[in-house]
């Protein structure tokens, strides 16, 4: 199991639970240690990186953001997220698109400064090792 | 607003004139009323169905929305578990079954194909906004894009110095994208794409030229292998997307 510094956990937001399902396997596949939480909607997100019982232990490092979600959108969250307090804040949020052909929702990840990147669905092992390899530090 | 006799009201346009003797002294005044009830009504159904195009095209960027969402989701899973099952279950399965889910893969990622390729098409109707954009910049994300198939054909793409202009950046992607995807999927058998972009300035415009080594066209397109669109003009940059579908149609 390979580790990163300051990565003890990563947080899926995406409303179908089988994309969920397929990204937590994705990132068993990268052999990366981290605990990964999958919520179905924006609500749970926010109160998830809230909490108060959340050990530092398993605090993420990564949110994986879904864009399109019935009611509270991606949007939606990041609206939400940006008046958390820092230290319920992140260090890497990357946005998921379905397709590659909504320029609309890439152009506005791109505005967001908390938004590092936007990856296109499914998940693959080694874009999520490249992702935490870019923005996380090594640990031996 | 002109009254009926029978106190009804009615829209008109009134004009009233002074009638004048030889003596210039005001006789009278002539007063015409044209009843503007006919032109009223043609303006209203013409609001009408304005508004209803304007509810119309709103249905349809809808339908676009469920097209690119919520038909792409499902057929996602569908890819993503059979994967699964073969990266987890693949020993169990013999080579009979392995060739049943590849039938399946191959199944959902043409649906997919096809649904992105109607998205294409309905977002090329679409008024688009003139943007800057930077041809140098743009042919390298085609290309990005494109990678797969450029490495499995071993294509070499050559392009410098394309220009910066004001135009439909989805659709020159969309341009770019279809020509050099043509330039590789129409190569000589056991020849490897050589691709060149060019471009000249002319009185009218930019000269966009996308040269490749491939199977070439019926002589009687031969000329056509250059497309011509001018910046600032959306018709012709629709018209050249045109060209290149109908171009890979020939083909």
């Amino acid at each position: 199991m390979k580790k990163y510094k300051d990565l003890h956990g990563v947080l899926l937001v995406d409303d179908d639970k089988f994309t969920n399902l397929i990204h937590t396997k994705a990132i068993e596949r990268t052999g990366i240690d981290v605990q990964v939480k999958a919520v179905s909607n924006v609500k749970d997100a926010l109160d998830f990186l809230t909490s108060q019982q959340l050990a530092d232990s398993v605090r993420p490092g990564i949110i994986l953001l879904d864009i399109n979600m019935p009611g509270l959108s991606g949007w939606d969250f990041m609206t939400a997220y940006h008046q958390l307090e820092e230290k319920f804040k992140v260090k890497v949020i990357v946005t998921m698109l379905t397709t590659s052909l909504n320029p609309d929702d890439e152009n506005r990840a791109k505005l967001d400064n908390q938004i590092v990147s936007f990856l296109h669905k499914p998940l693959r092992p080694e874009i999520f090792s490249q992702l935490v390899e870019e923005y996380f530090e090594k640990e031996d | 607003m002109a009254c009926e006799k029978d106190k009804t009201t009615f829209w008109a346009s009134i004009s009233i004139k002074a009638l004048y003797n030889e003596k210039a002294e005001v006789i009278g005044f002539a007063k015409i009323t044209r009843d503007l009830t006919d032109r009223q009504l043609a303006e209203k159904i013409i609001l009408q169905h304005a508004q209803q195009i304007e509810h119309k095209n709103k249905e349809l960027e809808q339908f676009v929305y469920i097209a690119s969402h919520d038909l792409q989701e499902p057929l996602l899973n569908l890819t993503n578990f059979v994967e699964l099952l073969q990266y987890e279950y693949g020993s169990l399965f013999d080579e009979t079954a392995n060739m049943y889910f590849d039938v399946i893969s191959q199944g959902a990622s043409r649906m997919r194909n096809l649904i992105r390729c109607l998205l294409d098409y309905s977002r090329l109707g679409q008024q688009a906004k003139l943007v800057r954009v930077d041809c140098q910049q743009l042919v390298e994300t085609v290309i990005s894009d494109l990678s797969v198939p450029i490495k499995a054909s071993g294509a070499e793409i050559h392009f410098e110095n394309l220009p910066i202009l004001v135009g439909y950046a989805t659709e020159l992607h969309q341009l770019f994208q279809n020509l050099l995807s043509n330039a590789i999927k129409f190569r000589k058998p056991g020849v490897s794409p050589d691709i060149r972009i060019t471009a000249e300035q002319t009185a009218e415009g930019w000269r966009f030229a996308v040269s490749d080594n491939g199977i070439g066209i019926a002589p009687e397109f031969k000329e056509k292998i250059f497309l011509i669109f001018q910046r600032l003009h959306e018709r012709e940059a629709y018209e050249g997307n045109g060209i290149g579908l109908a171009h890979c149609k020939k083909l």
